[in-house]
């Protein structure tokens, strides 16, 4: 008994964690591979794009970075800005409140609300985008930011809903019914209670709602006809001309375009703080 | 306040003798909850019902006709476009094609999700790092997704097929898009690599709703790490991984622009799925009729699933 | 079955609008311009029956008129800017709005943004480019207007009469020629004399090539290719089979308009195909993964012997940051095969005149302008388009620029077009679908022919 004890306790303290290294070092590895492939095609110069060897370019160029920086392409991905952080905004925030309602209070009819919400999203975009094109048109948002912002939130929404709910049902009734003990009411609850708590849903909710919204393309194509309010995805898609793909420019492109996601969360990703603590259950 | 009133919401089990009685006649406090609830919900009903509801009101009243823009046909025929459907060879295998790219594509993005998200919930210094780095793929542009795996893909100048010559995995070039037993596995695994970080990220941030004492009370009573995991994290994270796991399926089984842009639902239409057969049939033949009823069963496909999974799990997700 | 004979302006209206008396009559440029285009909107305006949606508000008065023009993206330098610019100055009065498109690779997304726009009658666009497969199923779908009533016989006349033919559909003019595009067989001169061949005429000589210099440089060059085509499951497949069809005499339909994938000819022509790939192993398996650029990158960079493709190669060949094979690189038409002859599929891309246009006559006055003669001159000089008038590879400037497109004339001129007809959409997705199963061995060739046989049947109404 003393014996597996101590043999369990050793191999917390060297298998375990070497098998953990060596894990993490494997997923990184194919998650950043294929990314480091497009950072590599993009600094390719044109004549050498199909060929291996040699894997990496002789010389590098950074061709392709000048031509897309100095081109109209910063609109589009002003344009993405706007539209996603948008988007997102209104997402999570209706989506947290209309999560709350679902997770915590004792309404009605909660499983037909969800599944309600996840309709939308069951049908493919390209059966309802005529019908959709046409409401668009009609209410005269075609090549507006409103005219995309409104589609995507009916579309981000679920996933805001659902996450959030999930996030919601798991918090502890006593910490709400605490508020409420002291006063509270039921909106002052989700203010200041439940939204602290569920920040790690809330900012992983917007990230992944801003990202969606960012990275769409049928609608964004469709409503638009115009660089003033094209997205970065549609932008893009215009990088090639007649046959021709430009694989390098493409490359660079998307490296210009994810980076500032990665970074955006790096900013944000400190205030996705641990969850519950001790002191909340506690006090 | 007046402690002999039960905490709204809770189970039976849980109220006090004098509770039990208070139970069957709604609080004052539980009808405010009621209705602030109903209004809270309010907003977000609202908006999907204005978008939404016209557009697919449309899609169902057109599955009903023969719709072909291009002959200004448009007349009801009932359910025939349905019963078309079951004769219909290549819609059968687009539908078989869209359930296995969607569970194995699930099923690999859950086991990598998982074990990043357990990875990164350790107290390693670079943590934010990573879950920024991890998030590269996802943040990837769907469409240059798809072309940076055809690139990788491609039959003759692509590098993977450098990488196994080099290593002599094989000495011919192998024809991962234009082999129709490969393609689609190809096809799976570009998208195990674009969605796995969204699966890491909800799981880490559901993980990390777990509360930190409990593992600890674990370890003080001598739990090994797997019971812990066993008994602890699976349990208490149950609810977010049905649902990100649902919510990923449903995407899974609408992928659209990494077959499209990639193989265009070939070779030998391996790798169709519903989303392409059906904008081929809307688009390329605007047959919008036809096109409308795929839609429909798309839909109500999963939509069954969904109420299956709540079905199943629905007690587990309710549990407070 | 379906009438081929060029439309006569001077007869009575084909569609169910209202002709003004006005503008029937011989018409030429410049008047229509200065000023029938005032009158004429004036006039159009109170034919037009249709109705359309979020309309800006119209004026009667000569006063500027905006028109919209979804142009689609070209290779090389965009000429949008430069056309537009130069019909603004003729016509100050008329303002165009630009509405870019993709390339021509995005053909898909192209597609569906114009049947969005046109299916719901949207009014965005008044002037649009559409590949030629569209023509027919956008007329059939009643979403363009006829320019007929404004292009007058010798107007026609300046056309090649396939070009008319690639505008019309049954019997009516649909839309305003701009360029053609065929299939062509691009070959390494270098490599061909090396082992003392000339440019091969069958695909006999061609097979026969490909082996000698494939055994020859192996060791020199072990990523050497033979022939490099288009075998994805899209609609560059479609193309190719029409060529290869053709060359060994058949067609998809035949002579009656009815399918014709169950002959002997199909089956040898598509058993030809199966044995580039899989029995003279001249072509890679990976053919049936491949679309335009992925069959042209390998060839620039020096890796296969002949490619077919569009005229659209010869440009980035010639390109020593694109290519390595500068200056080695022929073109020739395609082979024949066993009982055929050499045939060069019609690709290329139209002008159309959206039916819900509020200024009709402007609209095809801009489809005028930019398919004339000096307008084509300058897409064969600045992007190496293959004209519509036979008027263009005389002119000096073009000869001079373009001397490829002037040698390959005789290509341009008698392209075979692929099935014109409304349904040709569905046809389309048929052929992918069964000629991608017997390339990549999915299905045998003759289950395959027999398959597309029976839905072709099934499109066309046989059954």
């Amino acid at each position: 008994m003393i014996g597996r004890q101590r043999l369990a306790h050793w191999q917390q303290r060297r298998i375990w964690p070497a098998l953990t290294v060596v894990a993490l070092v494997t997923l990184l590895a194919f998650i950043l591979t294929p990314f480091l492939w497009l950072i590599i095609t993009s600094l390719k110069p044109d004549n050498q794009l199909g060929q291996l060897p040699p894997i990496l370019p002789q010389p590098p160029t950074l061709a392709h970075y000048q031509n897309i920086l100095f081109s109209p392409f910063a609109h589009y991905i002003w344009n993405s800005c706007v539209v996603a952080t948008t988007t997102t905004l209104v997402s999570v925030s209706l989506g947290a409140a209309a999560a709350y309602a679902l997770g915590q209070l004792p309404i009605r009819g909660k499983i037909p609300v969800l599944v309600f919400f996840l309709a939308i999203s069951m049908f493919p975009p390209i059966s309802i985008v005529v019908p959709l094109f046409q409401f668009i048109q009609s209410a005269g948002l075609y090549n507006t930011y409103s005219g995309l912002v409104i589609p995507y939130i009916t579309f981000s929404l679920p996933l805001a809903v659902w996450v959030l709910t999930a996030f919601f049902r798991e918090m502890p009734r006593e910490v709400a019914e605490a508020a409420r003990m002291d006063g509270c009411g039921v909106l002052g609850t989700f203010w200041r209670i439940a939204i602290p708590l569920a920040l790690p849903g809330l900012f992983t909710t917007g990230i992944l709602t801003f990202i969606a919204a960012w990275n769409e393309f049928l609608f964004a194509f469709t409503f638009t006809n115009s660089i003033a309010h094209q997205t970065v995805t549609v932008g893009l898609s215009f990088l090639s001309s007649g046959y021709y793909i430009p694989w390098g420019d493409i490359c660079a492109a998307a490296v210009i375009v994810t980076l500032p996601l990665i970074l955006i969360v790096l900013i944000f990703q400190r205030y996705i703080i641990r969850g519950i603590t001790a002191g909340a259950l506690v006090g | 306040m007046n402690q002999s009133q039960s905490p709204v919401g809770a189970s039976p089990q849980s109220a006090a003798p004098l509770a039990s009685r208070m139970k069957r006649r709604p609080t004052w406090r539980g009808k405010e909850e009621r209705i602030v609830g109903y209004l809270l919900l309010l907003p977000a009903v609202i908006l999907v019902c204005a978008v939404t509801v016209f557009p697919l009101l449309r899609t169902f009243q057109v599955s009903f006709t023969n719709q072909v823009l291009a002959e200004q046909t448009n007349a009801y025929i009932g359910l025939q476009n349905y019963h078309l459907l079951t004769q219909d060879f290549f819609f059968k295998k687009a539908y078989e094609n869209t359930w296995t790219f969607s569970l194995w594509s699930l099923a690999g993005e859950t086991v990598l999700g998982l074990l990043l998200a357990l990875l990164m919930n350790r107290s390693w210094r670079f943590r934010g790092w990573l879950r920024a780095v991890v998030l590269i793929p996802w943040a990837v542009p769907d469409i240059v997704s798809a072309r940076l795996w055809t690139w990788i893909y491609d039959g003759t100048y692509g590098v993977l097929n450098f990488v196994v010559q080099s290593l002599h995995i094989s000495s011919q070039k192998v024809n991962w898009l234009g082999d129709p037993q490969l393609a689609l596995h190809a096809l799976i695994i570009a998208d195990v690599w674009k969605t796995t970080p969204f699966m890491a990220l909800l799981l880490l941030a559901g993980l990390q709703s777990i509360p930190a004492p409990l593992y600890e009370a674990a370890a003080v009573d001598g739990a090994s790490g797997l019971t812990a995991f066993r008994v602890i994290t699976l349990p208490l994270l149950t609810p977010v991984l049905v649902i990100a796991m649902l919510m990923r399926f449903l995407g899974a089984f609408q992928i659209f622009t990494l077959i499209f842009a990639s193989t265009e639902g070939g070779p030998a239409g391996s790798t169709e799925t519903m989303s392409t057969y059906t904008y081929k049939t809307m688009f390329s033949a605007t047959q919008f009729g036809y096109g409308a009823a795929m839609a429909v069963v798309l839909f109500a496909t999963l939509l069954l699933v969904t109420i299956a999974t709540l079905a199943v799990f629905g007690r587990r997700l309710n549990q407070a | 079955m379906v009438s081929k004979s060029l439309p006569d302006p001077g007869s009575a209206p084909v569609d169910s609008e209202k002709k003004s008396p006005l503008v029937s009559t011989e018409i030429n440029r410049a008047a229509l311009l200065k000023t029938g285009a005032v009158l004429a909107a004036g006039i159009g305006l109170g034919a037009k029956a249709r109705p359309v949606s979020a309309s800006p508000a119209i004026q009667v008065s000569p006063s500027p008129v905006t028109i919209r023009f979804a142009g689609v993206k070209t290779n090389g330098t965009q000429p949008w800017p430069s056309l537009i610019a130069a019909f603004e100055k003729q016509n100050p009065t008329i303002k165009v709005e630009f509405i870019p498109m993709q390339s021509f690779s995005e053909s898909t997304s192209n597609h569906e943004f114009l049947v969005t726009n046109l299916a719901s009658g949207s009014g965005q666009m008044d002037v649009l480019t559409g590949d030629v497969i569209w023509v027919p199923e956008f007329y059939g779908a009643g979403w363009l207007l006829s320019p007929a009533q404004y292009m007058t016989k010798s107007d026609l006349a300046g056309y090649y009469a396939g070009a008319v033919n690639a505008v019309s559909y049954l019997g009516k003019l649909a839309g305003v020629p701009w360029f053609v595009d065929g299939g062509m067989l691009y070959y390494r001169k270098d490599l061909l004399s090396k082992y003392h061949f000339t440019a091969p005429t069958t695909y006999d000589q061609l097979v026969h090539q490909c082996q000698v210099i494939l055994q020859g440089e192996r060791s020199a060059n072990p990523n050497l290719m033979g022939f490099l085509w288009q075998a994805a499951q899209a609609e560059v497949l479609v193309c190719d089979w029409v060529e290869f069809l053709g060359a060994f005499g058949g067609s998809v339909l035949n002579a009656r308009g009815l399918p014709s994938m169950n002959t002997p000819q199909a089956t040898a022509a598509l058993t030809f195909l199966h044995d580039l790939i899989y029995k003279y192993k001249i072509s890679p398996p990976a053919v049936t993964s491949m679309v335009e650029e992925p069959s042209r990158i390998p060839f620039t960079q020096g890796n296969a012997i002949f490619l077919r493709n569009w005229s659209y190669v010869y440009g980035i060949a010639q390109d020593p940051t694109q290519s390595k094979v500068v200056n080695k690189v022929g073109v020739v038409p395609l082979p024949r095969g066993a009982g055929g002859h050499s045939t060069s599929n019609e690709g290329g891309f139209q002008y159309m005149i959206a039916k819900s246009t509020k200024h009709p006559a402007e609209s095809v006055a801009l489809a005028k302008f930019l398919s004339s003669l000096e307008s084509q001159v300058y897409f064969a000089t600045n992007n190496g388009f293959s004209p519509t008038r036979p008027a263009v590879l005389a002119d000096p400037r073009v000869q001079q620029a373009q001397p490829f497109l002037v040698k390959l004339r005789s290509i341009f001129e008698h392209l075979s077009p692929r099935p014109v007809s409304g349904k040709y959409p569905q046809m389309s997705l048929a052929l992918q679908a069964d000629l991608s199963a017997a390339l990549s061995n999915a299905l045998p060739v003759n289950q395959a022919l027999s398959d597309v046989q029976l839905r072709l049947e099934q499109i066309t109404g046989q059954i």
